[in-house]
């Protein structure tokens, strides 16, 4: 090969240099950043209408169209739908600053992803719009390889399930809940609001562990409402008649835990060692005053509350076991405590009663 | 031209990190609890270890002299050889300097201290914070995770000298912790290459012992006789065993008996006085005179005073461990350690045996070979764990 061919062969390859150089305009995809506001994206989901209406009705909707940032935990209309509420026009007879405050502290000012909060914990706590700390649980598992991931994320022992987490708004970011966030500011305040738990009340009243119920230290209830009183023959004027020094405190202490957790904790840390329901509970703890009896909850799927006696050779059985209310009348924050309902009586004052 | 070529691509500059007038820090995590309904308000046990750090202007550690990240708790067995460089995908750290990169110990009076790193002597700030268990760095968490605060402290560390720190709780109703700073003399003291050393500390919290047993757990799931405590003074006794292999091939287990229920020495409770217990030291036994190998193990009890394990018939002699009772009715009297490399298992956290008390190396034209070692036998709220350090020993030759 002489060298003119060779220069030859080189001129036509750098032609073929030039040729790749030239290339039509390419198509990046862009990443939208027409993200609607949390205003517009409650008013445009139709699981979400009766936040958007409760949301409207308060003046709030305007303030999430501001840049916010914000994260909104949006119950669904089923989660209202539970506590009766199944038409917009139901807001219009509630008190409007109630009602105000009660969505402010569904919000958030500030974003937080499911990825912020750490896997695996309970109580970690945000302050809200209405200037009350939210307690935030995480549950991330994934059992085996090709099993599905579990990512759930618990607010004040209130759902928000995987599939509708973490939807990005142009301002911030919403989480839906499967339940309405219930608060008032001490668990006397709840008790005595509530009719259902009057007869309970008295209880707590005739046997001296009313007062602290209005005091700082924490205070999980587990209450028993008015029905469970009458399945179990309690009659109202037997409780009011009720000599407290003639009864062990399990009588009344053994819905009382000197502690402060969600139901849904309960997933988040799992059961304890130990085999079996009643044996290996999610969570047991001795009765405050009476303390060869425990309160339990069982680790099967219904977490049914139970009573032991730990003296009893076979001391993990219950003596009473009851179930939870539904998960509507569970999770009733206070600040001091939170009240979770339950469906029958764990002890008879017959069975109390100091001989 | 080439070469010139290689010559300059190669030609790197290696800024090699000197520590000034260093002290020997070795850093662990005693605390092996995890958060229950019941201790859910106490801080996660999982650190970043700050010394001397810096802090941005909302007052939030960005940095320091040193940050050791994902400080976990401890492992059961401290290796005397750089066990954690370069093996392992995990960022969880059980020991620091552990897996951190940074400048450790020199060989100090021919023990090997690539476990101990060099920091700067003088006084220092050391800062825990209690981080939540992820692989994120800490400076990449949350705002709001970056906040919590476990142990703040400032200690004097003297010029070359070797310090042993660990976080322990202090007092197990309180719940109260602390940093526990020993200043380790072995590299000073007058060992015998040919003898096995061990020494002992009982560094459990007060009121761990007395506390009921449910409150003790949950303890990491143990078989040991360890988990409920034991009580403040116990005697050491220790029992060497020699296996052998009889015309069928099976083993057995023999203790030697002119070396039985030797006392090893007293171990005393105590979280706050730092000092170097004696080291207890006995042979290496050879399995024959030919031969470089040990295979002998040592079998420990720790027996409440006046109990003497040699004439008492409540338990059983080395190496049997059987119990004729319920661990927690023992009430911390009695409690055995089985150490032996062969029956050893890693994968079962704060399991019955543990690595023995010498080591096995390939040195010289000797493989493998025994050596003599240091080791420290720490207990902490139910929980046993051993260090071991080794001497520098003479290059294997293949």
């Amino acid at each position: 090969m002489n060298c003119k061919k060779m220069m030859l062969y080189l001129f036509a390859f750098s032609l073929l240099l030039f040729h790749a150089c030239k290339h039509d305009e390419l198509e990046v995809y862009q990443e939208s950043d027409n993200y609607s506001s949390a205003a517009d994206f409650v008013k445009n989901n139709y699981n979400l209408t009766l936040f958007h209406a409760a949301l409207t009705q308060t003046n709030l909707l305007d303030e999430l169209r501001k840049d916010g940032p914000y994260t909104v935990f949006a119950p669904s209309n089923k989660a209202f739908n539970d506590l009766g509420i199944v038409r917009a026009s139901d807001f219009a007879a509630m008190n409007k600053d109630s009602l105000r405050t009660m969505l402010q502290y569904h919000i958030l000012p500030r974003v937080l992803y499911r990825n912020d909060i750490p896997a695996n914990t309970i109580d970690n706590k945000y302050v809200n719009l209405a200037a009350k700390e939210l307690f935030v649980g995480y549950k991330y598992e994934k059992p085996c390889a090709t099993c599905n991931v579990r990512a759930d994320i618990y607010i004040n022992g209130a759902l928000a399930p995987k599939t509708t987490q973490d939807r990005v708004l142009a301002n911030g970011v919403l989480h839906v809940l499967d339940k309405v966030l219930k608060y008032q500011t001490t668990v006397q305040d709840i008790l005595s609001t509530k009719k259902e738990y009057s007869t309970f009340v008295t209880l707590l009243k005739r046997m001296g562990d009313w007062d602290r119920l209005a005091q700082p230290a924490y205070t999980t209830v587990f209450a028993p409402d008015n029905q469970a009183f009458e399945r179990a023959g309690v009659t109202i004027s037997q409780i009011e008649n009720l000599e407290a020094t003639a009864y062990h405190k399990r009588l009344s202490r053994a819905y009382l835990l000197y502690n402060h957790f969600f139901i849904s904790d309960m997933d988040v840390y799992g059961k304890q060692a130990g085999s079996g329901y009643y044996a290996g509970p999610f969570y047991r703890a001795p009765i405050v005053g009476d303390e060869n009896y425990y309160f339990a909850i069982a680790s099967n799927p219904e977490k049914e509350p139970f009573i032991v006696e730990k003296r009893l050779i076979n001391g993990n059985s219950p003596l009473r076991k009851t179930n939870l209310q539904p998960g509507y009348r569970t999770d009733y924050k206070a600040d001091n405590g939170v009240v979770h309902g339950i469906v029958d009586l764990l002890v008879l004052p017959s069975e109390a009663k100091i001989n | 031209m080439v070469f010139t070529a290689v010559c300059l691509s190669s030609c790197t500059k290696t800024e090699y990190r000197v520590v000034e007038e260093p002290a020997y820090i070795r850093v662990f995590n005693n605390l092996t609890y995890t958060l229950t309904l019941d201790n859910k308000e106490e801080l996660q046990p999982f650190f970043c270890m700050f010394i001397d750090p810096q802090f941005d202007a909302s007052g939030k550690p960005i940095g320091g002299l040193v940050v050791g990240d994902f400080l976990d708790k401890r492992g059961i067995y401290a290796a005397p050889n750089a066990a954690h460089a370069g093996l392992s995908t995990s960022k969880f750290n059980p020991e620091y300097p552990g897996k951190e990169l940074v400048p450790t110990a020199p060989i100090l009076n021919g023990f090997d201290l690539t476990n101990w790193a060099q920091v700067k002597s003088g006084k220092r700030r050391f800062l825990f914070m209690s981080r939540p268990i992820s692989n994120i760095a800490f400076a990449k968490l949350p705002d709001e995770q970056q906040r919590k605060v476990f142990l703040d402290t400032v200690i004097d560390l003297s010029v070359r000298e070797v310090y042993t720190l660990h976080i322990l709780q202090r007092d197990f109703n309180t719940k109260k912790n602390g940093l526990y700073v020993r200043k380790e003399t072995f590299h000073k003291q007058a060992f015998s290459d040919t003898l096995s050393y061990v020494n002992f500390y009982n560094l459990s919290a007060n009121g761990f012992m007395a506390a009921a047993a449910e409150l003790k757990l949950p303890v990491p799931n143990t078989s040991s006789l360890f988990r409920y405590g034991i009580r403040d003074t116990m005697n050491v006794f220790l029992t060497h065993i020699q296996p052998s292999t009889n015309a069928n091939g099976s083993v057995s287990q023999k203790r030697i008996p002119a070396f039985s229920f030797q006392l090893a020495g007293t171990v005393f409770r105590t979280t706050n006085d730092p000092k170097v217990t004696p080291y207890y030291g006995f042979p290496v036994f050879l399995k024959s005179n030919k031969q470089t190998y040990s295979d002998a193990w040592q079998f420990f009890q720790f027996c409440a005073p006046t109990i003497n394990p040699a004439t008492s018939v409540t338990y059983s002699e080395p190496p049997t461990v059987f119990l004729n009772s319920p661990v927690e009715s023992l009430k911390g009297r009695y409690a055995h350690l089985q150490m032996d490399h062969a029956q050893y298992d890693p994968n079962f956290y704060l399991n019955a045996f543990f690595p023995g008390l010498t080591i096995n190396a390939h040195s010289g034209i000797y493989n493998p070979k025994t050596f003599g070692v240091i080791n420290t036998i720490e207990i902490v709220n139910g929980n046993v764990f051993l260090t071991t350090v080794q001497r520098k020993y003479p290059q294997p030759i293949y």
